[in-house]
């Protein structure tokens, strides 16, 4: 009897699921995260977990973890004490950053920039130079110095080490000998080379990078090494995969090696699962929106495939790293609503959190927010209890409403239905980045909805965008561990290239591309993929010779070294660069990475599918009740999802209630259970 | 006069607006957005590396009558149209007006390899606004390559200039006239990319607007505009009557070094005074215009948005800074000065000037406005061209930016090596060897350059270049004869210096502005850019922070002790020792003044040596 199960740790709760691949039954689960000590929370959540399907952690059989441990070190700076070595004249290449100073004229007056994440007191220059673009040896590392470096290092307290030379991306060998040098002096001292970590041009980020990876290591080694010996002490056998920023999955041992893979490993989640569920749906292009307390996640999903991207963002630090292009904006149900100097209405990023929480909680909480909005317009039907026991106040949420009311000389409804208004419209200029501006037209696009308050704000922006179907899936507030299930275990292996079309024919690309797979093949086969699992994914990355842009163009190599050679990737590339830019240049094709995408496939879940019924959904209606939908009250009917069928269908303005979220649905729309459990909203004039 | 009486006129946009604050909202940050997208677009398809990795460009959006609604650097669009071959009439969608020519925009782009590009937006056949998009060109010829010489006496030694002329018609690139331009440049290949880019980049604005108006329709979109403006002119005047004294005149004079021919100091002189809701702002008593190229054709209008702007920044950082509050600002510029030179005056290294020009500006506010006090920067934009002929036979050209001190602000340290133009970064030494025949030796902050102060000013950089084929260098700086200044008791920031060292060990010291020094293939050239100065007492700095200064390498130990009193141990405070100096230096010290501007002889004898350095040099 095999069970599967996923964890997903984030700021508030963890979620778990366990799916049992017998009685194809979900179990859901949600217990208090632990941010003092994560393993806590995810060993508590799980063995609740087990208890309520009924099992033994011993019988899982597939683990699958998501985290925001790496995440929250970043934004709070509570990660170790890190080491870094550069070649000689460039210890400060975090300290200058770069010499960025933010937007517009003046803005350096109020830039708060943070410490380097390596202190200048524990960084140190090094001989030894290997010449560019050739990559050859110009001056030796010297053995002696680098020893007396690293000690003078471990003397000053460092918990890890950074090494980062100049032009390592063109050839590694000084930073292997350094990190072989160090290792053989201090076995236990984490050390990190940035020729791992990112083989590419850009001394500022790859160093950054690296460095990012070494301030994670030391707790992410604890923390992983715990939850595995508790696990271990329960009984359990099955192997732990760690879901990575790029939604892709690696064993312990490797994130212990590159816990910065990590740094978006809980928002990659839902996004992979919302693209298994539009997939199965026959909705293969698909928009998501992942809406919680204090942000929402937005992504595209092309034939499937989540969108990726190799700058990672997290705070002030941008770092490269391979992560499912999620772009984050500070609007939430817990965001507040202020009236600026300038009359002008604004809604997040601040947000008033869990505690005190919105004022509806009544938990002292009186600053308005989008969930007191949503509660003042009845979109949240009272019937609803937070969390199952909290109960709602309308009174405290109408009288923060008010005060926005009186500031702009409006009704108190209409000052929330304003409140609503601009929250969606962060969201649309969000979800706008990820599509229109990357030459995408979003009517092209259905849009899945999740997160405690996703459903709640979704057909509201479908209809804004004209983004249909809009899917909720079933269980929007896990969706995340949900996703976790549907990941495959992947890692990505890159060289940089910076080769023109003019330097080079297909079959040199090729051989390229093989050495990347012979290196994928070595990982899969380490991770414990079997040989028939594994599969692989080729790109080039394109730009016109010496542009800053990077265009992912997926590569068939079988075709490489037939007649068409790099012709195709050039052709490619070019339709894209016209598509998103509306120009092409009589200039060289310039390869400038090459990446290869080694694939091992877990079934960890697959998708239930049901007899679809008849369509008439009374018997799930709850009650009827006012809400305020267009300036105006409707009456709107109440519906509870777990009694819902599939086949039922809904007519706008409704709403339907589950245990973690509350999904409206627009006047003029209408909602039909499929056969996978989800729920579809359309509008009338598109389908 | 007709300008006076068309100040003094009610901007047309004033008033009651009919349009629901929503969507105001929604326009306004559909526009903010797009601004920035179209910044995306320009730096990830231009293929010059001060555009790519620099980030050296300028968005704007504007109404139908050329008034900026959202961007950087304010609107010169009426001018534009006023001096190009067509009418208002004879603009068309599909149209995109080009001009690299400073005196056909009143300054607007304010040299001439910024090529700027100006695009009508039409819906339904209206007139509904503009995009504009500006970017520096790596050459547009002239006698030097990155067409900034030194040694110019006219804008017609600078490079070919494209009056403003359509360069697209109807939607049709003018392939011919394109590609006259970029034949008369040392690099036709990225003149002609990166004017694409900059033209795909008011593409993405015309794409957004033609939404909002399917959007709203427009009419409203329209109306929004007007608010937009209407909304940001009412938050200025709060501003200035909550933060700009009426009556009293407050002015602040400083220097630029030189305009590389051995003319200096040059003299820049402002004075600010409020009368009812207007403030005016003179530069009468500044230098006249200079033969060499530093020349600053300052835009009237955009020195509006500068003043808006610091004034918006320092004291309410959401509020919207657009064209609205342009009549609430009075400029005198006086024709035949340095900030308004008459053609055909060089103006290629106009950056010390506008630099100074902002320097000036805040130092006038931290005079006026109480407890509100900036110091000076690294005062220019550093910039360095290495060009020659490699081995192979390739050309190269590299030019690359530099940066140096931020002042210390209100409230905080200046920041090390870091830029005063917004968004703009460094090249990383990674590409400039794979690209160009150099090596990156160091890259460095300059230990003790930022002026001392209870805050910091940031200190300057060292750069270290090992050129590898023989060619020419060409660069300015400025900052080497006079000081960053410091302010309210902070002290003054360390000059700028640049060092040539040859194969066979001797070194050269050269001026801060050079044309085209022949370098050999392993000669070194030390740039090093000028820091900050500091703010406040030195002797009230945290005695920790400074501690912590010196083991990062930050500060030495011995400016600690003679600079902050702070007398270390080992490297930690020594508490009783540190009262001490900080007593006995308080005890012995003169009240400090409230700027220091650094041991600076008179101005005669600062002309003197100054000149006296370009004989030298010039004779070697």
């Amino acid at each position: 009897m095999a069970q599967n199960l996923g964890v997903d740790v984030g700021g508030t709760f963890t979620d778990v699921i366990i799916f049992d691949e017998e009685t194809r039954e979900l179990t859901i689960d949600k217990v208090l995260s632990t941010p003092t000590n994560p393993s806590e929370g995810v060993i508590s959540g799980i063995s609740e977990a087990t208890n309520k399907a009924g099992i033994a952690v011993a019988d899982l059989s597939l683990l699958f973890h998501g985290t925001t441990v790496v995440t929250n070190m970043l934004l709070e700076e509570t990660g170790a004490r890190v080491g870094l070595i550069t070649t000689n004249g460039h210890e400060d290449v975090l300290h200058l950053a770069r010499a960025w100073t933010p937007g517009p004229l003046y803005g350096w007056m109020g830039m708060e920039k943070p410490e380097p994440l390596a202190d200048l007191v524990n960084t140190r220059g090094i001989s030894g130079r290997i010449s560019s673009p050739e990559g050859d040896e110009l001056a030796p590392i010297d053995k002696e110095e680098v020893l007396a470096t690293a000690r003078e290092l471990q003397d000053n307290g460092i918990e890890s080490l950074t090494v980062a030379l100049l032009n390592s991306y063109l050839n590694p060998t000084h930073e292997q000998e350094v990190r072989n040098i160090i290792q053989e002096e201090f076995p236990d001292l984490p050390v990190s080379i940035s020729a791992d970590i990112v083989p590419e041009y850009g001394e500022y980020e790859r160093t950054l990078t690296t460095v990012i990876n070494d301030y994670a290591r030391p707790q992410v080694i604890d923390y992983l090494d715990e939850l595995d010996e508790s696990l271990k002490a329960e009984g359990s056998t099955a192997p732990m995969n760690i879901v990575r920023s790029d939604g892709g999955l690696m064993s312990s041992t490797a994130a212990q090696r590159r816990p910065v893979e990590l740094a978006l490993s809980g928002p990659s989640g839902g996004v992979v699962g919302a693209a298994t569920i539009a997939a199965k749906k026959g909705v293969p292009d698909v928009l998501t929106l992942d809406m919680g307390g204090t942000s929402t996640d937005v992504s595209l999903i092309e034939d499937g495939t989540p969108e990726t991207t190799r700058q990672t963002k997290v705070g002030y630090r941008e770092f490269k790293s391979r992560a499912v292009d999620v772009n984050t904006v500070g609007a939430g149900g817990g965001s507040i609503a202020r009236v600026q100097l300038s009359g002008s209405l604004q809604v997040g990023p601040e947000s008033a959190g869990a505690d005190p929480g919105p004022a509806c909680y009544g938990q002292g909480g009186e600053e308005p927010t989008v969930t007191d909005a949503n509660v003042v317009l009845g979109r949240i039907p009272s019937s609803v209890q937070l969390g199952g026991t909290m109960e709602l106040d309308h009174k405290a949420a109408y009288e923060a409403l008010a005060v926005i009311a009186e500031q702009r000389g409006h009704s108190v409804e209409e000052a929330a239905q304003a409140v609503i208004d601009i929250v969606n419209e962060n969201m649309h200029g969000a979800l706008r980045v990820v599509s229109v501006e990357r030459g995408y037209d979003p009517r092209d696009f259905g849009l899945v909805a999740f997160g405690g308050a996703g459903p709640m704000h979704a057909n509201a922006l479908a209809n804004i965008m004209g983004v249909y179907p809009l899917i909720i899936p079933p269980g929007p507030g896990v969706m995340s561990a949900f996703g976790f299930l549907t990941s495959d275990i992947q890692n990505e292996f890159s060289e940089t290239y910076l080769q023109t079309d003019l330097d080079v024919e297909g079959t040199d690309v090729y051989e390229a591309l093989q050495e990347l797979k012979v290196e994928a093949t070595e990982w899969l086969d380490s991770e414990g993929v079997a040989p028939d699992k594994h599969a692989f994914e080729y790109y080039a990355d394109c730009r016109y010779y010496r542009q800053d842009i990077q265009m992912s163009i997926p590569v068939d190599v079988e075709k490489l070294r037939s007649g068409s050679g790099i012709g195709e990737i050039k052709e490619d590339f070019e339709v894209r660069h016209d598509q998103r830019f509306g120009f092409s240049l009589d200039a060289p094709l310039e390869i400038a990475n090459l990446r290869v995408i080694g694939k091992g496939t877990l079934q960890g879940v697959s998708i239930e599918e049901h007899e679809v019924g008849d369509p008439d959904p009374s018997a799930a209606q709850t009650a009827t009740d006012e809400v305020y939908f267009d300036d105006t009250v409707h009456d709107t009917a109440i519906y509870d999802r777990t009694a819902l069928r599939p086949g039922h269908v809904i007519q706008g303005p409704a709403i339907v209630v589950e245990d973690d979220a509350t999904i409206v649905v627009q006047p003029d729309h209408e909602a039909t259970v499929d056969r996978y459990a989800n729920i579809e909203i359309t509008r009338g004039d598109v389908r | 006069m007709s300008e006076q009486v068309e100040a003094n006129k009610l901007p047309d946009f004033v008033g009651e607006h009919d349009i629901d604050s929503t969507t105001l909202d929604i326009i306004e940050s559909t526009l903010e957005n797009t601004r920035h997208e179209m910044d995306r677009v320009v730096e990830t398809t231009a293929i010059s590396p001060v555009i790519r990795e620099q980030s050296d460009q300028f968005p704007l959006i504007a109404d139908p009558q050329g008034r900026m609604v959202m961007g950087q650097f304010g609107s010169a669009i009426d001018t534009i149209i006023e001096n190009a071959a067509v009418d208002w009439d004879d603009l068309e969608e599909g149209d995109v007006l080009a001009t690299n020519d400073p005196y056909m925009c009143a300054g607007a782009i304010s040299h001439t390899p910024d090529m700027l590009l100006l695009r009508p937006i039409f819906y339904e056949s209206d007139l509904v606004g503009f995009s504009s998009q500006w970017g520096n060109l790596m050459d547009v010829g002239g006698k030097t390559p990155g067409s900034m010489p030194i040694q110019a006496r006219t804008i017609f030694e600078e490079g070919i200039r494209l009056p403003p002329v359509k360069l697209y018609k109807d939607g049709e690139l003018d392939e011919e006239l394109l590609a006259t331009f970029a034949h008369n440049t040392r690099l036709p290949d990225h003149a002609e990319a990166d004017i694409k880019a900059l033209a795909a980049g008011t593409k993405a604005a015309e794409n957004r607007i033609h939404e909002l108006c399917d959007r709203f329709g427009k009419d409203t979109y329209l109306e929004g505009c007007d608010a937009i403006l209407d909304r940001t002119r009412d938050g200025m005047i709060d501003l200035i009557h909550e933060f700009i004294p009426e009556g009293e005149h407050y002015a602040f004079e400083d220097y630029a070094d030189d305009d590389g021919l051995g003319n200096g100091p040059i003299k820049l002189h402002l004075e600010i005074y409020r009368e009812g809701d207007t403030v005016y702002l003179d530069w009468d008593g500044t230098d006249d215009q200079v033969q060499g190229t530093v020349n600053f054709l300052l835009n009237e209008k955009m020195f509006k948005m500068f003043t808006g702007v610091f004034l918006i920044m320092a004291f309410d950082p959401l509020l919207t800074f657009n064209d609205g509050y342009y009549d609430l600002f009075e400029v005198n510029l006086p024709e035949g000065t340095v900030v308004q030179p008459e053609s055909p005056a060089p103006l290629g290294n106009r950056l010390p000037l506008m630099a100074r020009q902002f320097d000036v500006l805040q130092a006038t506010f931290s005079k006026l406005i109480d407890g509100f006090n900036v110091a000076g920067s690294y005062g220019t934009s550093p910039n360095l061209v290495y060009a020659g002929v490699d081995s192979e036979g390739n050309n190269f050209q590299m030019l690359e930016i530099l940066y140096g001190g931020i002042p210390a602000r209100p409230g905080g340290d200046g920041l090390d090596g870091h830029s005063w133009w917004p968004l703009f970064r460094t090249v990383p030494a990674e590409y400039q060897e794979a690209y160009y025949p150099l090596t990156i030796e160091e890259y460095s902050t300059r230990t003790d350059t930022g002026g001392p102060g209870t805050y910091r000013g940031g200190h300057g950089i060292t750069k270290v270049y090992t050129f590898e084929e023989d060619g020419a260098i060409t660069f300015q700086d400025d900052r080497a004869h006079t000081y960053p200044w410091g302010v309210d008791g902070g002290k003054h920031g360390q000059t700028s210096e640049k060092k040539l060292i040859r194969t066979n060990g001797t070194e050269e010291e050269l001026p801060s502005k050079v044309e085209n020094v022949p370098v050999k293939a392993g000669d070194k050239l030390l740039f090093r850019t000028a820091g900050g100065g500091g703010l406040g007492d030195p002797l009230e700095r945290d005695s920790e922070r400074v501690a912590r200064e010196v083991r990062q390498g930050l500060i030495s130990e011995t400016a600690a002790r003679n600079e902050y009193g702070v007398v270390l141990n080992h490297g930690t405070v020594d508490t009783e020792a540190t009262e001490k100096k900080r007593q006995s230096i308080r005890d012995t010290r003169d009240d400090p003044s409230e700027f220091d501007y650094g041991p600076l002889p008179d101005d005669d004898e600062l002309a003197e040596r100054i000149a006296q350095e370009r004989r030298e040099f010039d004779s070697d």
